[in-house]
């Protein structure tokens, strides 16, 4: 591409500041004080009304997160975060109401109006007679959760994990940190000391999920770290699609989400899980945006077991975050479909881990990264065979597109393979548009802008087809806004 | 730049992980050595090494390039020095190359010239010793923490290896033939070659060792400057001793339409790794890297390159292929790193790994870092079986299993250096692997 | 008689799915033994038990060829008896050049009946004369066994193996309905060539147009795990204009 074009590339990149989903809820907000020690941990815990068990993972999670280091990749860079300068609770005031008291029917009546306004702008439905279960989190705690009562009668139990804390003690003490114990790593540790809400998911055995169950993460509050934990537990033969967004209003410095997700898949039952990531990137150069360094993992506990994680990443300042799968069961399968895009000074580190353990398991990465601007886009995944893994199969693919010439693409596989039945293989290419595809398009009357749009999405095509149908669509409407004038 | 003499070399900084009568005797080495050797830029480059080294440490599984190469046992080696032993020149014969070629021999590190033949027209040697004072320097900026701690090693017994410079183009292949007795357990070696402006070399690198060797470390660097227009041709027979450590880097720089084709086959040592380098510096460079490795026992053989594509135009191949059986473990990390501005970069790496032995393991570590947008680069690696589809149409002709076996093996080994060499240094290289194979 | 199979039962290894239910097929030397069959029908499976191949378990009946129990033996064994596969498809193997492959298998059929090895010029003088019949480029001999190949180029390099071991028994397995026209005649040039009143061919195929170039002794119809009807060429005339549906309602469980 002739240097003039990229020029005409940083131009429309400047322009191009849109964030949509960049407005403040104004609303009185109950936030703790800045600052992290066990004080406010105590705070957070008598907040939420937690019984003695849950505190003291807490505190336990909390003292061990002050032996550790935080973990920097040598790719990623930003001034370092000062955990003393974040407020660790914010709840909307009524809101928060509700949730001190025990959950009500009524709860509509108790959902501050701005905040419902805020929810319907994001195009996020509340009503109970929607296409899709929602559980809507606001800061740190959890708004509504509609179509409960309905999924209820089917035995599945769908609510904020604050409730499900109160609620269902039992099912939360069995599977919380059986697959990221809080020892984990440095994010992990902190998520469990200062977890906000989060949402939990139990299929009982033998039920299929027959709507598609949601989260929608919203981060309001300044200086605000979202620290939500999902806990999603699909029993023997069960089924669940679980789908989780997220966004945050623009902001001038950087905001922490540092979520956990652990899933558990018993015998026979399969969960899919999308996200649709657009959290606030930063401006021009990234100042501000969320730092999304998350922890997402699930064990296929039972023989048979089946979890597809799919995820299109298009926001975050930096992100950092690999879906793992833990194929414990014989004959389990994980899956890992991936669209990362990033723009400006944007960094995406992401991939996924599949451990192979149980015999016969199966594993499959398709990673599509796009980078442009100045951004560096990085796939960094590990396929680890283990001794007892006979027969294990991989397959991963790579691709990574560039899009001008100041971006990065890198792929940083890790195979490990100490079972020789294994098969293993893996394939990376890097391509980028070329001046005579867009001419091909343009002579048959196509603008460029188009041209590119139908060019990236052939490219994701892959994983846009794993995702449930509306979030393909908002998966591909989003890669255009984030693209939109990226070539010139 | 310091003056100091030898006594100025730190023995009480202990090196990370190294035992301490082996520091000992390290530090003893490099202060002999820069007693000997009163050049004072030589003697520099010497003990910043050492000092780098010292505080670098040995790695350990911990650092990210060291974590699948197990270094446990070459770091309990005492690094003693035994009686020297007499090396009769028909043993040498034996290891000869079945082709016509000039042999230069070093034993345990030391040249030897009345055991080597005649240097063919347009090839000069001189000791590494007396590199000149533009290289030391170059040495000097560049010791450091972050370099590999091998290659500091290296550095900081800078004595034993040979400068070789091509002024024209040579076709006799040059064999360097590394013998090792045993009588040493550290072997040292730099060497460097410079190949002239539109000039060819083919260089041969072989490692053997007597059968009853004790534990040793082979510590072997190469640095090739290839200049504009110029052929490198680099072949390696790696068959040091079973229980010997092999530590190699060879350094390549590439200049403007300088071609460099290697091929390394991997056969001996309990620990062995092979890294191989390459600076694409001038535009339309090209680079052709393949190797072949034969892990069995509980040998760990790891292959690895760095491909710094810095200049726009230049071509990148490999073919990397391991053959891992019994408990032997197979290691492949490849980096394909492409520089801001080289634009239309051709890069390609492929990794096959062949699961033969019961407690066979591989790991692979295939990477791209890239910073241009017109390029075209790619990787691939696979781990698996030999295929059962082509052992049964093998069997289904009559062919008895273990006969199918070893030729789909050769094959799959062979593979990587079709196309490279010529017949009879092909020939040889298989006679190799498959004598191995077949062990 | 040169092969007779006996209440043939097998099955996918591993699997509990039987396919084969029970074959009853004699063969006698000279015999060519068309064996057809809808889709599914286990007629690949047949043709893959008789070569030996592994992916398969036999749970009952017996196989004797040229006197021996060919169940209990090796698939090279079985090709050095003198039991020849033709593949449906020819399996690549890159890095092995045609020669040193067929040399190898050449050598190792001569020694199991008792010849002496070739050398390799005597060798090449007699693939230069197998080849020539054929019809092959010579450079085909240079090349990695069948990679690179184009499908009539494989079929051609099978039947020049078959020329070269000389078997007492091929097994045609040439069910694949995506064989164009040139690579049938082919595979029917090759048996044709190889038909000399002793040596005997199984062909197993989908269609009539290849037989319409071999034209068998006798016919056999497999349908779900059996051979369910026999008879002479004119059988195969009457499957092509009435197509299985007959066969597949009369029989289907």
């Amino acid at each position: 591409m002739a240097e003039t074009q990229y020029q005409e590339i940083d131009t429309l990149l400047q322009k191009n500041s849109f964030y949509k989903e960049g407005f403040y809820t104004q609303t009185v907000v109950d936030k703790l004080e800045k600052g992290i020690n066990e004080d406010v941990i105590r705070a957070i815990s008598a907040k939420k009304n937690e019984p003695e068990w849950m505190l003291q993972w807490r505190l336990q999670a909390y003292h061990h997160w002050l032996t550790m280091k935080e973990p920097h990749w040598a790719k990623a860079e930003y001034a370092p975060l000062d955990y003393q300068d974040y407020s660790y609770y914010a709840a909307p005031q009524c809101a928060s109401c509700a949730t001190d008291h025990d959950a009500t029917e009524d709860e509509d009546a108790l959902i501050d109006p701005e905040v419902a306004k805020a929810f319907e702008a994001l195009g996020v439905p509340l009503d109970d007679d929607a296409e899709i279960a929602v559980d809507a989190i606001f800061d740190s705690v959890s708004i509504k959760t509609t179509q409960r009562e309905k999924l209820k009668e089917l035995g599945i139990i769908f609510c904020s994990f604050s409730e499900a804390v109160q609620e269902y003690p039992d099912l939360v003490r069995k599977y919380l940190g059986t697959v990221v114990p809080y020892h984990d790593n440095f994010f992990a540790a902190l998520n469990a000391a200062v977890a906000s809400d989060g949402t939990f998911v139990y299929v009982p055995p033998g039920v299929r999920c027959p709507v598609d169950i949601s989260t929608y993460f919203r981060i309001n509050e300044a200086k605000t770290g979202q620290f939500e934990r999902t806990l999603l537990i699909a029993d023997k033969g069960s089924y669940v699609s679980y789908i989780e967004g997220c966004s945050a209003p623009i902001r001038d410095t950087y905001q922490l989400h540092a979520a956990v997700v652990e899933v558990i898949v018993h015998e026979d039952a399969e969960v899919k899980y999308s996200t649709v990531q657009n959290w606030y990137p930063g401006d021009e150069d990234c100042e501000g945006g969320i730092l999304n360094f998350v922890t997402k993992r699930g064990l296929c506990e039972g023989r048979n077991s089946k979890l597809s994680w799919t995820q299109a990443e298009t926001g975050s300042a930096i992100t950092w975050k690999y879906p793992s799968c833990i194929l414990k069961g014989d004959n389990s399968i994980g899956e890992f479909y991936s669209v990362a895009l990033t723009n400006r000074r944007q960094q995406a580190d992401t991939g996924t881990k599949m451990i192979h353990i149980g015999k016969n398991t199966r594993s499959t990465i398709i990673s599509k990264g796009l980078s442009a601007g100045k951004s560096d886009n990085t796939y960094r995944g590990l396929v680890k065979i283990m001794p007892s893994a006979e027969g294990a199969r991989n397959y991963t693919q790579c691709d990574s597109m560039l899009i001008g010439d100041k971006c990065g693409a890198h792929t940083f596989p890790y195979i490990e393979v100490e079972n020789p039945t294994a098969t293993v293989e893996h394939e990376a290419t890097t391509s980028r548009i070329g001046e005579d595809q867009l001419f091909y398009f343009k002579a048959r009357g196509i603008d460029e802008e188009d041209a590119i749009s139908m060019m990236v999405n052939g490219f994701c095509k892959e994983v846009f087809k794993e995702l449930p149908l509306e979030f393909a669509q908002e998966a591909e409407e989003l890669l255009k806004i984030s693209l939109e004038g990226s070539v010139g | 730049m310091t003056t100091s003499s030898a006594s100025s070399v730190n023995k009480d900084l202990p090196i990370h992980r190294l035992s301490d009568t082996a520091v000992e005797r390290l530090a003893v080495r490099v202060e002999a050595l820069n007693r000997a050797d009163t050049h004072t830029a030589r003697q520099a480059v010497r003990q910043a090494a050492f000092t780098a080294l010292q505080q670098r440490g040995f790695p350990s599984r911990k650092d990210e390039d060291w974590q699948y190469t197990p270094l446990d046992a070459v770091l309990r080696l005492q690094f003693s020095q035994h009686a020297a032993k007499t090396v009769d020149g028909a043993v040498l014969q034996q290891v000869a190359p079945p082709f016509c070629a000039a042999r230069l021999v070093f034993i345990d590190g030391v040249f030897q010239p009345q055991l080597s033949d005649d240097l063919p027209a347009g090839v000069s040697v001189a000791p590494i010793r007396e590199v000149d004072e533009a290289q030391l320097e170059a040495w000097q900026q560049t010791v450091g923490v972050e370099r590999d701690p091998f290659d500091l090693l290296s550095l900081a017994l800078l004595d034993q290896g040979i400068t070789l410079k091509v002024d024209r183009i040579v076709e006799t292949p040059v064999v360097l033939l590394h013998w090792a007795t045993g009588a040493d357990e550290l072997i040292s070696v730099r060497h460097r070659v410079e190949i002239a402006s539109g000039t060819q070399l083919t260089l041969v690198e072989q490692h053997e060792s007597m059968q009853d060797v004790s534990v040793l470390l082979n510590n072997c660097v190469i640095e090739a400057e290839v200049a504009d227009g110029a052929h490198y041709r680099h072949l390696k027979l790696q068959r040091d001793s079973q229980q010997g450590f092999h530590m190699a880097h060879h350094f390549v720089r590439q200049q403007r339409r300088s071609d460099f084709a290697s091929f390394y086959a991997a056969l001996g040592g309990a620990v062995s790794r092979h890294f191989t380098h390459t600076f694409l510096l001038g535009e339309q460079a090209n680079m052709d890297v393949n190797s072949a490795g034969l892990a069995t026992g509980e040998q760990v053989m790891d292959t690895r390159t760095h491909t710094d594509h810095a200049s726009a135009h230049c071509t990148s191949r490999q073919v990397h292929k391991l053959v891992v059986d019994d408990s032997a473990r197979g290691v492949f990390d490849g980096m394909i790193h492409v520089a801001p501005g080289a634009q239309k970069t051709d890069g390609l790496m492929d990794n096959k790994n062949l699961l033969l032995g019961p407690k066979a393991k591989v790991d692979a570590k295939p990477r791209l870092e890239i910073y241009a947008d017109d390029v075209k680069c790619s990787h691939g690696s696979a781990t698996g079986q030999l295929d059962p589809h082509q052992l049964f149409y093998a069997r289904a002709r009559g062919i008895d299993k273990d006969i199918a076996r070893l030729l789909i093996t050769t094959a799959f080994l062979t593979e990587p250096m079709e196309g490279l060499a010529n017949a009879a240094m092909r020939a040889w290289l298989q006679q190799a692997l498959t004598d191995k194979l077949q062990g | 008689m040169l092969l007779e199979v006996k209440n043939l039962h097998a099955q996918v290894a591993e699997e509990d799915k039987e396919i084969l239910k029970g074959i009853d097929l004699t063969v006698n030397p000279g015999e060519v033994h068309a064996i057809m069959g809808p889709n599914g029908s286990g007629k690949s499976t047949f043709a893959n038990v008789l070569a030996g191949r592994e992916d398969y378990e036999v749970t009952e009946g017996q196989i004797t060829f040229d006197g021996e129990d060919l169940l209990e033996m090796e698939p090279e064994d079985r090709a050095r008896a003198g039991l020849f596969l033709a593949f449906q498809y020819p399996v690549e193997i890159p890095g092995v050049s045609n020669k040193l492959f067929l040399f190898t298998a050449v050598n190792a059929v001569r020694e199991a009946r008792g010849l002496p090895p070739l050398a390799m010029d005597e060798f090449e003088a007699l693939a230069a004369e197998k080849m020539k019949m054929l019809k092959m480029r010579p450079d085909m001999l240079e090349r990695s066994v069948n990679v690179g190949f184009s499908g009539g180029e494989k079929k051609r390099n099978d039947m020049f193996q078959m020329a070269m071991l000389e078997p007492k028994l091929a097994v045609m397995d040439e069910t694949d309905s995506g064989l164009d026209i040139d690579a049938l005649k082919v595979v029917a040039d090759g048996v044709n060539r190889l038909r000399d009143g002793q040596r005997s061919f199984i062909v197993v195929t989908h269609y009539q147009r290849l037989l319409d170039y071999i034209k068998p002794d006798y016919v056999h119809v497999l349908y779900n795990g059996r051979i369910v009807k026999s008879g002479g060429f004119e059988l195969a005339q009457e499957l092509e204009e009435k197509g299985y549906d007959d066969i597949i309602r009369q029989f289907s469980e």
